[in-house]
């Protein structure tokens, strides 16, 4: 009966062609400059020339080639690759986050680290190291993601009862993240000196400089299952941008989904948080700056803005090795300093600053 | 065995390990491979190593010392200038950075044996773990200092130092002199009979905060050896944070006062902090600071290096100094 | 189709908001809501929506209790638009329009060519056409409200529920807006504020007062002097005006 009444007519066409063939060329550029970027940031930094990378990726496939030396052919393929490999997957975990989390709830300030999930983080890898475990491979991580996953039992422990709506999600993870702080604070001045405060440092701020395979194939897994978890919540994810009333008669079941969402992209925050620290930054502007391209719809926003914290990420990884060498800056610093400018460059372009 | 034997033998294993340094040149007799216990670890050297990198100020200095330069491909992490006495040795050796060494430019310079005064440097984060680097056949040696086993004391865990790395590197004869030479000096202090002074070791000051010796560092021990006792004995940590307040209430006969004026930030002089301590209302009315009962040292020396003796050295002197003027 | 509401009731702790209200709306009828502010007509539009869960009572859908369907369900069966829904985001009005689409297709593919057409059908509907490319923070107060109709449109639901859709309308609009109200062969619920517009356009008009239905009828016996006096407490004159449509005039308040 309905069907009736709407069916005019009326010759109707597609949307222009205009804008989906805009979309399939930053698609197509977009990834490009992924494999480029990725391919080009193993050479930069100390001891990794174009020649001796061949040597390393040949002698792996199998291809006659003079293999490297022991400790060069492990600083390529050891080192090098899976640093690269990190900085493009948590980049593109907490680009596709802050994106997500924007809009369940509905604040453009908002980044990964509002859950309170990454000062979880730090609690657990001070912890760690005023223990001693620093030294072992995974203690720092290990300790990061423990303390991370804390966090996020805690927050979702004090939203259980609630409807999860955008306040209340904000308020209850700054608490968190505020009580997680002060445990920080309390354990490195109560037992802390100077050494291990010094030895977390880089953490706090965010480094790559501890990546290996095995942070490698776990980021990935998780940004997989995580990134196609958001991309799937897509159509709710812009239907949240009316509030929850209309999100809810747009057929979108806004407790459950807003609860996928906080638990996906807490887990996929945590897992960065832990690999590398609390990169700042990615997850605030990247998002911004996607929208600016390519408009608010999620389904090919969250796609685009992996990609592109993906390719800023190992860009400015990129940078903290060479601008200061042989000294590495921790990448959360140049994330920020080059975070900054671009954030208030794209509020102008778009009119809100 | 006697010493010239000795190192006639380390001589020929040099040889050896340089000659076979090209691939497929690796059948060192058995008779040369060295075992060493460090920290926890076995190293075992097939040749003489001769692409060593250390990791820090300390045991760049100590391998000097044993005369080392030549087998050095790099260093790092310099706090303060190198002694004037291994100036012209560290000349030679290239420094990978300034500050902590990662572990890409660790790589890179392709060492075959990994030197370091301190665990917390092996991090993924830092030179990389010692099993990924064992793993890649690069043994990490780790000052004994680093690593209390309960019985042995300081001293003589950095003596320890020097042997094991005389034997790693086929250099026992001047590592053993080196060890006997400060072991005597040790002795020479703990011989003198002293009052059983009490102590405060002031290392720093950061942002007002004075951080003084604790427990586990070297000053607690160079007190007892000098007869003396450390006031902040009871705080288990090398250099814990105090108060100035904390530093009053104990009331120490003697101060000891690091000189850090090499590394230049505000404060780091002696003298300097010696100037705030008189204008401070409380520690201002302390005995020793108004009968001057004041000892300073070198703040690189307190801590456990080659160079600590002369601490050792020094703050005997100043004791016996201030007893006789007393 | 049609909508049942029976005994409902809902409120905050502490407050009965909709109190026991009982309410029949035929299938294609368009009833309106009227009553002061506070009255409940928000509210009870909301529970008829399904989106708050009744305290007490039951709202049925061609008989089906709506607290039985997934809010996808509820979504093909009924639209809601909100009196005012903002928001930061740059979407165009093209898709703000599609979100009606979302609970027709699944999570894993986009838009087609047939949610397209009903894009098209509605923004051609609502006189948007020349507009769907436009940003949502450039639009009047009147685009957006024409912008989340023609989304509610889009959803091709049997049901409709508007509050106060003519708030930020000019003259022309509302009247567009009402005559598409009363026209469609959607069940509308529409809670309304202009008592003129509801008399001239709904079929039959519920009045609410705290929380109760006072009155439910067609529109003369609903816009009676003493009824809105009672509940509007303003002294009304019913009539007609030049053109044949029910009128109401009010006297200066006495106090």
């Amino acid at each position: 009966m309905a069907e009736s009444a709407l069916l005019d007519p009326v010759a109707l066409e597609a949307p222009p062609p205009r804008r989906r063939g805009r979309n399939a060329l930053v698609v197509t550029v977009s990834l490009v400059v992924l494999v480029v970027s990725l391919v080009v940031a193993v050479r930069i930094g100390v001891g990794a020339t174009w020649a001796e990378i061949g040597r390393a990726a040949g002698a792996r496939l199998g291809l006659p080639v003079v293999p490297l030396p022991r400790l060069l052919d492990s600083l390529i393929w050891n080192l090098r690759l899976p640093r690269v490999l990190l900085a493009a997957l948590v980049g593109a975990a907490l680009a596709v986050c802050g994106a997500a989390l924007q809009s369940v709830t509905r604040n453009s300030l908002a980044d990964p680290y509002l859950l309170g999930v990454s000062s979880g983080a730090s609690t657990g890898a001070v912890v760690v190291v005023v223990l001693g475990f620093a030294g072992s491979q995974l203690g720092v991580t290990g300790g990061a993601l423990a303390g991370a996953l804390a966090a996020f039992g805690l927050l979702m422990l004090l939203l259980r009862r609630t409807g999860l709506d955008s306040m209340r999600i904000v308020l209850t993870g700054v608490v968190v993240g505020q009580l997680f702080a002060a445990l920080t604070s309390l354990i490195l001045l109560s037992s802390g000196d100077a050494d291990s405060i010094r030895a977390l440092t880089h953490w706090l701020l965010g480094s790559l400089a501890s990546a290996r395979w095995t942070s490698v194939v776990v980021c990935a897994v998780v940004l997989a299952a995580g990134l196609l978890v958001v991309w799937l919540c897509s159509s709710a994810l812009d239907g949240f941008a009316f509030g929850a009333d209309t999100a809810s008669s747009l057929g979108i079941d806004v407790r459950t989904t807003r609860a996928v969402l906080l638990v996906t992209t807490s887990v996929l925050t945590a897992v960065a948080v832990a690999a590398v620290g609390a990169v700042g930054f990615v997850g605030l502007i990247v998002p911004h700056g996607v929208r600016f391209l390519v408009g608010p719809l999620h389904r090919r926003l969250l796609p685009l803005s992996a990609v592109v914290g993906a390719v800023f990420l190992v860009w400015t990884d990129a940078l903290t090795r060479v601008v200061f060498a042989p000294l590495e800056v921790p990448v959360g610093v140049f994330t920020a300093l080059l975070g900054v400018p671009l954030f208030l460059l794209v509020l102008r372009r778009r009119g809100e600053l | 065995m006697s010493h010239p034997a000795r190192l006639g033998l380390a001589l020929v294993a040099a040889a050896l390990a340089a000659g076979c340094a090209a691939p497929g040149g690796a059948q060192a007799p058995s008779a040369q491979t060295v075992a060493v216990d460090s920290c926890g670890k076995r190293l075992t050297f097939a040749g003489t190593p001769q692409r060593a990198v250390a990791l820090d100020q300390n045991s760049t200095e100590t391998m000097l010392a044993l005369g080392l330069q030549d087998r050095m491909v790099g260093t790092a992490n310099l706090k303060t200038k190198v002694a004037p006495e291994y100036a012209a040795a560290y000349a030679k050796v290239p420094v990978l950075s300034p500050k902590v060494l990662t572990s890409e430019p660790l790589r890179a310079a392709n060492p075959d044996v990994v030197v370091s005064s301190f665990r917390e440097h092996f991090t993924p984060d830092r030179a990389g773990t010692r099993d990924e680097l064992e793993s890649l056949g690069v043994p990490t040696f780790v000052s004994a200092v680093n690593c209390p086993d309960g019985t042995t004391p300081p001293f003589e865990r950095l003596f320890r130092d020097y042997e094991n790395l005389g034997k790693i590197f086929g250099a026992t004869d001047r590592a053993d002199r080196l060890a006997a030479e400060q072991r005597a000096a040790v002795k020479e202090v703990e011989a003198t009979k002293r009052e059983p002074v009490e102590v405060v070791w002031i290392y720093s000051v950061f942002k007002g905060v004075p951080y003084v010796a604790g427990r586990d560092g070297m000053p607690s021990q160079m007190s007892k050896i000098a007869g003396a006792v450390n006031v902040f004995d009871d705080l288990g940590q090398e250099w814990p944070e105090a108060s100035w307040e904390e530093i009053a209430r104990r009331d120490p006969d003697v101060i000891v006062i690091g000189d850090l004026s090499e590394r230049g930030n505000p404060g780091d002089k002696a003298s300097e902090k010696l100037a705030m301590m008189r204008e401070h209302p409380v520690v201002s009315q302390l005995t020793a600071l108004r009968e001057n009962k004041v000892i300073e040292l070198p703040g690189i020396e307190m801590d456990p290096s080659v160079r600590t003796v002369n601490a050792l050295r020094s703050f005997g002197a100043g004791l016996d100094k201030i007893a006789g003027r007393g | 189709m049609r909508i049942q509401v029976e005994h409902l009731s809902w409120g905050v702790p502490g407050k009965t908001i909709v109190n026991g209200v009982d309410l029949v709306v035929g299938d294609g009828e368009t009833v309106g809501l009227i009553g002061p502010n506070g009255s409940g007509k928000s509210s009870l539009l909301r529970c008829i929506a399904g989106l708050r869960t009744p305290t007490g009572g039951v709202v049925r859908y061609d008989g089906a209790d709506i607290a039985s369907w997934s809010a996808r369900e509820k979504a093909r069966q009924l639209a809601f638009v909100e009196q005012t829904a903002d928001t930061d985001s740059d979407l165009r009005v093209s898709e703000v329009v599609m979100l009606g689409r979302t609970a027709h297709r699944s999570r894993w593919r986009g838009p087609d060519a047939a949610d397209h057409e009903v894009v098209a059908a509605a923004l051609d509907r609502l006189g948007l056409t020349a507009l769907a490319d436009r940003p949502w923070k450039q639009l009047s107060g009147g685009e957006r409200q024409r912008t989340h109709l023609a989304r509610a449109l889009a959803q091709r639901t049997s049901a409709l529920l508007l509050d106060e859709p003519t708030n930020h309308l000019d003259v022309r609009h509302q009247l567009e807006l009402m005559e598409l109200a009363s026209s469609t062969p959607q069940t509308v619920v529409v809670a309304l504020h202009d008592l003129a517009l509801a008399a001239r356009y709904c079929d039959r008009l519920v009045l609410m007062h705290g929380g109760t239905v006072v009155a439910d009828g067609p529109a003369a016996d609903v816009l009676t002097a003493p009824l809105l006096r009672a509940v509007f407490d303003v002294e009304a004159e019913i009539g007609r005006d030049s053109l044949g449509h029910l009128a109401v005039g009010y006297r200066e308040p006495v106090r």
